[in-house]
């Protein structure tokens, strides 16, 4: 019995050393690997692009004092959302759009303007500033406008956007109107100014 | 580091036991004998591990109308051996490319090879970058071109990675835009490393 149990013992240990001998590949002075590399490309989606929860901005009345300016002071904005779609809470287009903006009946010698409702002589340029969420990591894009037909790089809202989503939230975009200022004792705006805004929003 | 194969010419020797005749105990001495033979590639040899016919899937990537669309490729690990101590000699070579080529992915339904990337031909570009396992060499690769590189680190095997085994890093091209140069379908490259002596 002895005896067996050693020559298990010896067999086990040449088993153990014949291992490396089992190695998949014999050494060589040249060996080879192999991968492959695979991808699928799917042509852009063109989304369809809505604009949500865009609103009258109504500025108020101020009223002049004599031998004083009006120096930018009234100042309105309104937020809103663009629209691509979503895949899950994720737009469906990341970016960037290409967003319009147009006076109706045209501007005052190019500019935005407010015109007079009741007296066509009356008129106040205006500076939109157009401000959205981010694309990436970027900084919001948008920027100030002044020029009838100005177009600005914007980036599409975030899924939960909503018409009642406010302060930039969900990517919301925010448009800010500001009338330039009015000299003292000048009454080139005065009475009731207006002005319409189209924007269009596209993807490229 | 590979073993070298070990033949077990192991002549063991024993002391046969005595009958067990009451004994509270039994003693045995053995001994073990062995003889190393060299491989038979020789004693300087070179291997490859860890890139067996691997296929990478890297999915799908939409493109974009306007804008180019980067995409990211997941670095590659595998040991380059040697026997000896030394450099290894390395080609990354991309099956139907000539040396020198752009390396690519190529569409799998206009075939068509050019070497102006991206912009004309059908294809996604790649830029390979052998790192050894200490990132002491980083080397930008040319199809189809040898040069040489240090072996891995010791004890690198298949599945071995960062600081060990050699990386390579495969950085594409962005994906030009659709309504330039539209790429859409499948894309595919076979790339095959070999290692050698210098």
């Amino acid at each position: 019995m002895k005896m067996n149990t050693r020559f298990s013992a010896a067999a086990l240990l040449c088993a153990c050393m014949s291992v490396p001998a089992l190695a998949d590949t014999v050494p060589a002075t040249q060996s080879t690997g192999q991968f492959e590399l695979i991808v699928r490309v799917v042509p852009p989606v063109t989304p369809a692009v809505t604009i949500i929860g865009l609103d009258d901005i109504p500025l108020g009345t101020f009223q002049r004092v004599a031998g004083e300016a009006l120096e930018n002071q009234i100042i309105g904005h309104d937020d809103f959302c663009i629209n691509t779609g979503w895949t899950g809470s994720t737009a469906t287009y990341p970016g960037p759009l290409s967003m319009t903006v147009y006076q109706v009946g045209g501007g005052v010698s190019g500019r935005y303007a407010l015109r007079g409702r009741s007296d066509p002589s009356k008129s106040l340029p205006v500076t939109l500033t157009i401000v959205g969420g981010r694309i990436g990591a970027e900084s919001r894009p948008g920027g100030a406008i002044t020029t009838d037909g100005s177009t600005l790089q914007m980036a599409p809202s975030f899924a939960s956007c909503t018409a009642a989503s406010t302060n930039l939230t969900f990517n919301a975009a925010r448009i800010t109107v500001t009338p330039d200022g009015v000299p003292a004792d000048s009454d080139m705006a005065d009475g009731a100014l207006s002005a319409i805004f189209a924007i269009v929003v596209s993807a490229p | 580091m590979r073993l070298s194969p070990i033949h077990p010419l192991a002549a063991l020797l024993f002391t046969a036991a005595s009958p067990a005749l009451g004994e509270p105990q039994s003693t045995g001495s053995f001994k073990v004998e062995l003889t190393v033979a060299a491989p038979s590639g020789g004693a300087d040899y070179v291997e490859i591990l860890g890139l067996d016919n691997e296929r990478i899937d890297l999915g799908t990537i939409q493109s974009s109308q306007s804008a180019s669309t980067p995409w990211a490729i997941p670095d590659l690990f595998f040991c380059l051996k040697r026997s000896t101590p030394g450099t290894v000699r390395v080609m990354v070579a991309q099956a139907g490319t000539n040396p020198n080529e752009p390396f690519r992915l190529q569409s799998a339904t206009n075939p068509a090879i050019s070497t102006n990337l991206p912009g004309y031909a059908d294809a996604l570009g790649l830029s390979l970058y052998l790192h050894s396992a200490d990132n002491g060499d980083n080397d930008y690769l040319t199809n189809g071109v040898a040069f040489d590189q240090v072996n891995s680190a010791p004890g690198c095997d298949a599945n071995s990675g960062l600081g060990i085994a050699h990386r390579l890093s495969i950085q594409p091209a962005d994906i030009p835009a659709f309504a330039s140069f539209p790429r859409q379908g499948l894309y595919s490259g076979l790339f095959t490393i070999t290692v050698s002596l210098p």
